[in-house]
Order: C-alpha cells, then sequence, then structure tokens
C-alpha cells in the first residue's frame, strides 16, 4: 500500500506546523520511508491514525516525527567560492574585529552533523598560523555556535568524529592532517581545540531569536529554501535583528532576501555574495 | 483495452515513473552524486554492452528486466564515492558487488514507489568486462533511459 | 566497546554500515548471511548492542533470521534494526511486529544512518 494522497497531506501539513519545513511534491516516498517505523510502534494502521495522535498528543512523538524528517546531508567546505571567499575575506575581517572586540560570535543556523562550524573554526586557526601569532588574537576569542532542529545529527555533530567517506567528501588534505587525530576505529577526531569553539544546541529556526547574538556572521546556507514564504520572510527579519550592524549573512548560492525583506543589501566578497544588515535599518 | 491490459498499463507506467525517481535518488543518497534524467528511447533488443552492468528480473504482477550499464572508470567511481574506498584500492568483487547492489537497490526503491502488491526481484547479477554484450530475450517492449553525471552518460534498459 | 552486527549479502553494504559505525564509535562485526550473522550474534551475545539484518539474502531471509533470534531466549534482547530495499509498507509492518526496533530502507545517507542508529539504541536525543 503506498501512501494517499489525504496521508501525505496531512503529514506534510503537521511538519511543516511543528518545523517551518516544506515537503516538496513528489516526496511521498521520503514520507513513507521515514515515518511507516513510527506509525506502525505507535499502534497506528496508517498516516491518518498517526496524525490523529500527533494533533493529539504534544509528547516525545512530534518530536521523533520532526526529527525523522529532518535529517540532511552536509559536507566539509560546502561550495567552493563560498570557502574561498570565507577563508580569503570574511576570516581576516574576523582576525580584525577580533584585535579590536573582546568577543566575534558566529552562527551557523543548520549545522546537520557539524562539517561547516568545524570548517569555519578550522579556517580561523589556520589564519592564526599563517600570521605567525604574532598579532593574531586567541582563539578563546571566537565563539561558533551550530545549531540543528534535530537532536539526532546534533549527537554526531558533537562528537566530531567521522569516517573515510565523510572526509573524503571535501575535506582537503593538508587540514585532515592538521586538525583530526586517526581514531583506532578507522575514524578521524576533530581535535579537541576545534572542538573547543563550537557550541552545539538544538534550535528551531520557528521559534524566537531572543537571547542569541549578536552574531559579526551568521551562516544560514540551502536552509531557508525548505520553508514557506511566510517564514522565510520572517526568518530573514529574525536574521537581520541578530547581525551586528556590520556583520554577514551567508545564504545558498540560488537564495536571495529580495522579495522577503528590504532590511539587507548584497555585497560581493570575492566571488561569493553575502548580505549585510543596511544602513539605518 | 481491456480492463486486464488497462491495469496493466497501469501497472507499466508507476514502475518506470518509479524507475526514474528511484535511479536519481540512489545516485544521490548513496553516492553524492546528482545525475540528470536526459530522456527516453525505445530499443529493439534489451542489449547492454558497457564494462559495468547489474541486471535484475522482475517476477509476478508483471514480469520484466531492469538493467544498468556504465562505463567501467565512472563504474569504480561510484563504487568509491559509495564505500569510500579510494579507486585504486576497488577490487573486481567491490566493483561487481557494488554494482549489483546499486541494481538492487533501483529495482527495491521502484517497487516501493510504484506501491504494487506481488512483485519478486531475483538476486542482482553484475557483468563486468572489456566487451561483454549482454543480451536478454524479453517479454515486453525495451525502453532505454538515459541520464548523465557531468560529461558520464549512465543508461538504464528496461523492459516490463 | 558496544558493537553492531551487519548482516547483509552486499559487502558494499557492509563497508558503508561499518563506516558509519566507525564515526559513531562502534566497531562492527559483520555477516554475510543469516545463519552466519545468527552464529556471530551467539558468540558475541553480550557486546552487540545492535543487529542491522538485510531482508534478501542467499538462504534464511532477514524476516526468518529476526523470527529466530526474537525465539532464542539468549539473544532475543538485542535490538534488530531491518536495512532493505524492501519499503513497502506491508514488509515493515511485519517486521516491527516480529519484532524489529527500527527499518531503514536502502539507499540510504549517511547522516540518515547514522540517526537511526542512534534512535534504534535509544540515543537518539529525541
Amino acid at each position: 500500500m503506498a501512501i494517499s494522497r489525504e496521508e501525505f497531506d496531512l503529514i506534510r501539513s503537521f511538519v511543516h506546523e511543528h518545523s517551518g519545513i516544506q515537503i516538496g511534491e513528489g516526496k511521498e516516498y521520503l514520507v513513507e520511508n521515514r515515518l511507516t517505523v513510527l506509525m506502525v510502534q505507535n499502534g497506528c494502521k496508517d498516516f491518518i491514525e498517526l496524525h490523529k495522535k500527533l494533533v493529539a498528543d504534544a509528547g516525545p512523538l512530534r518530536a521523533k516525527v520532526v526529527d525523522a524528517m529532518t535529517t540532511n546531508e552536509t559536507l566539509w567546505f560546502r561550495d567552493a567560492s563560498f570557502f574561498s571567499a570565507v577563508s580569503d575575506f570574511i576570516v581576516p575581517q574576523l582576525m580584525e574585529k577580533a584585535a579590536r572586540q573582546p568577543q566575534v560570535r558566529i552562527w551557523s543556523a543548520a549545522c546537520s552533523t557539524g562539517q561547516e562550524p568545524y570548517s569555519i573554526a578550522m579556517l580561523l586557526d589556520h589564519a592564526r598560523r599563517k600570521s605567525r601569532g604574532q598579532q593574531a588574537p586567541p582563539l578563546e576569542k571566537f565563539q561558533i555556535l551550530a545549531t540543528d532542529i534535530s537532536p539526532s545529527v546534533l549527537v554526531i555533530a558533537a562528537a566530531g568524529r567521522y569516517n573515510q567517506l565523510a572526509i573524503s567528501r571535501g575535506m582537503r588534505e593538508a587540514f585532515l592532517e592538521r586538525y583530526f587525530n586517526k581514531t583506532g576505529t578507522m575514524a578521524y577526531e576533530v581535535d579537541p581545540a576545534i572542538r573547543k569553539l563550537v557550541t552545539f544546541q538544538q534550535f528551531n529556526l520557528k521559534n524566537s531569536f531572543d537571547g542569541l547574538g549578536p552574531f559579526d556572521l551568521i551562516l544560514c546556507r540551502n536552509v531557508l529554501i525548505y520553508f514557506s514564504n511566510e517564514l522565510k520572510a520572517e526568518i530573514y527579519r529574525k536574521l537581520h535583528a541578530r547581525l551586528t550592524p556590520d556583520g554577514l549573512l551567508a545564504i545558498g548560492a540560488s537564495e536571495s532576501p529580495r522579495g522577503y525583506t528590504s532590511n539587507f543589501e548584497q555585497v560581493m566578497v570575492g566571488g561569493a555574495a553575502l548580505f549585510r544588515p543596511k544602513k539605518g535599518s | 483495452m481491456t480492463e486486464h491490459e488497462q491495469m496493466q498499463e497501469q501497472i507499466r507506467a508507476g514502475l518506470l515513473e518509479g524507475l526514474i525517481q528511484t535511479v536519481i535518488q540512489v545516485f544521490e543518497t548513496m553516492a553524492w552524486s546528482r545525475i540528470t534524467y536526459q530522456g527516453e528511447q525505445p530499443r529493439k533488443h534489451f542489449v547492454l554492452a558497457s564494462q559495468t552492468c547489474g541486471l535484475i528480473g522482475i517476477r509476478g504482477a508483471r514480469d520484466g528486466l531492469v538493467g544498468v550499464a556504465l562505463d567501467r572508470h565512472l563504474g569504480l567511481e561510484i563504487v568509491s564515492r559509495i564505500t569510500g574506498l579510494p579507486v585504486p584500492n576497488i577490487e573486481l568483487e567491490d566493483l561487481a558487488d557494488g554494482i549489483a547492489e546499486l541494481a538492487n537497490m533501483i529495482c527495491g526503491g521502484m517497487k516501493a514507489k510504484a506501491g504494487i502488491h506481488g512483485l519478486d526481484l531475483t538476486p542482482p547479477l553484475a557483468v563486468i568486462g572489456q566487451d561483454a554484450t549482454v543480451h536478454w530475450k524479453t517479454a515486453h517492449p525495451v525502453r532505454e533511459l538515459t541520464f548523465m553525471l557531468d560529461r558520464d552518460i549512465i543508461r538504464v534498459l528496461v523492459s516490463i | 566497546m558496544i558493537k553492531l552486527l551487519t548482516i547483509d549479502d552486499s559487502r558494499t553494504i557492509r563497508r558503508v554500515i561499518s563506516g558509519i559505525g566507525a564515526m559513531l564509535g562502534f566497531e562492527v562485526l559483520e555477516a554475510e548471511n543469516g545463519a552466519e550473522g545468527l552464529a556471530v550474534l551467539g558468540e558475541h551475545v553480550h557486546e552487540i548492542g545492535l543487529v542491522l539484518l538485510d531482508w534478501n539474502m542467499p538462504g534464511m531471509n532477514g524476516l526468518e533470521v529476526l523470527k529466530s533470534a526474537k525465539a532464542n531466549p539468549r539473544i532475543r534482547h538485542i535490538p534488530v534494526m531491518m536495512v532493505t530495499t524492501e519499503g513497502e509498507r506491508d514488509y515493515i509492518i511485519q517486521a516491527i511486529q516480529a519484532g524489529a526496533v527500527h527499518y531503514q530502507t536502502k539507499p540510504f545517507s549517511q547522516e540518515e544512518m547514522a540517526t537511526r542508529i542512534l534512535e534504534a539504541m535509544g540515543m537518539g536525543g529525541a
């Protein structure tokens, strides 16, 4: 029995309501693959019954459904042109900032299994080493907050342990040597000094951003594409409010806040387009 | 068209649609490779003339055959992307098993997506060789679906 | 150290699962058919924290292996997750009713499989 239209629509709207994430047309198999087990385990004969249960009971089942539907893939230094902009231009700017201000804060807003925040942490350390430690600010000045809606991916992210396959997806040889320790079980562990820079926390972008930041750099790449237009506008507004006046927002190469808010202006950094709060906005 | 023929046609269309979706999904999730569907062409015979082929038979509510064919270098690259093994370390058995499993996942996914009861898959068969040509007698017309990964072609033959 | 056991006739899948186990900090034992899998399970009963079990294999199929494991008082407590190309609802229902704690269809991404393993072992966080 394949999932019916009615079942698909019910689950879709539930996931959207509770995570903000939109499951696209044609993704029936994703719902079927990931949720049938929960359906059977909870004594439901179909997704209509599961939906009833989800609506009636705010307990752990809801979190499990959202978790199951929001696992995403990731890789190191995802998008080469973006990361060359980060290492050539953004990291040097952040270094200068760290010399002037007590803290530099960075937020990786949908970090999945941790490759993005660790990549940034490695680039910061790399830049410090290149400057031979002369005037380079100490690493402790940098704080990287890494969040994701899925608690399961955060367990993996916080462990900072990756296998050969995960490493082969974008990790540079020189960085592998410097920033990873090989473990007995054929895996690579992120160096504790790099791991210490990153704090992992479960967070739903639908929620209030009060108490977060302000951030000098926010990475929210290829995340908002899964949200409805209404939520996109709301999240762009909240991101704007959590950036420092000269802070930068990085989104996916195919994304733009245009059409959702006029509070950002585009800045070209290296070959990559980033966004910063408009003056006076 | 009789009612039986109509039902058979419905099954066939569902399986074909599921097949295209699944091929893309298998390469994306297992091999981290974004492939694009280029289209389909009718073929007179079920002939796989490539260096790396995986084949699976379908029995039950509808009989058929699905084959995946790629060049050896692409086969090696895909198995490397699935397992994390560097290409030079991939042995013949790894390549054969990887291609067979690729065919297996493609057919399994096709079956699940089409949601059709009573379809059984034969264990997968892999054919690896310089000049191998696999020719299979089939009950139904043959179509060749073409997918691209960068500049490489992945051919999926289906008779269903 | 907690170990995982993958029972799958495909060495490709066994290798992928071993890699994911390494990422999670688990050693992974391998068996290429049901009979061998049950033997390994009996031998390492105190170390294995989760079995990842294929459905379609030569000899005993995964469901038979699952039922056999659940009928054996020595090993029945070890959680089993099915890992299979069979994605239809009826298969999932059969497996869960026979005592599987989780079910993952192939194909899967590394992240997806890793989180399912944690969930099956009660370490997922949600």
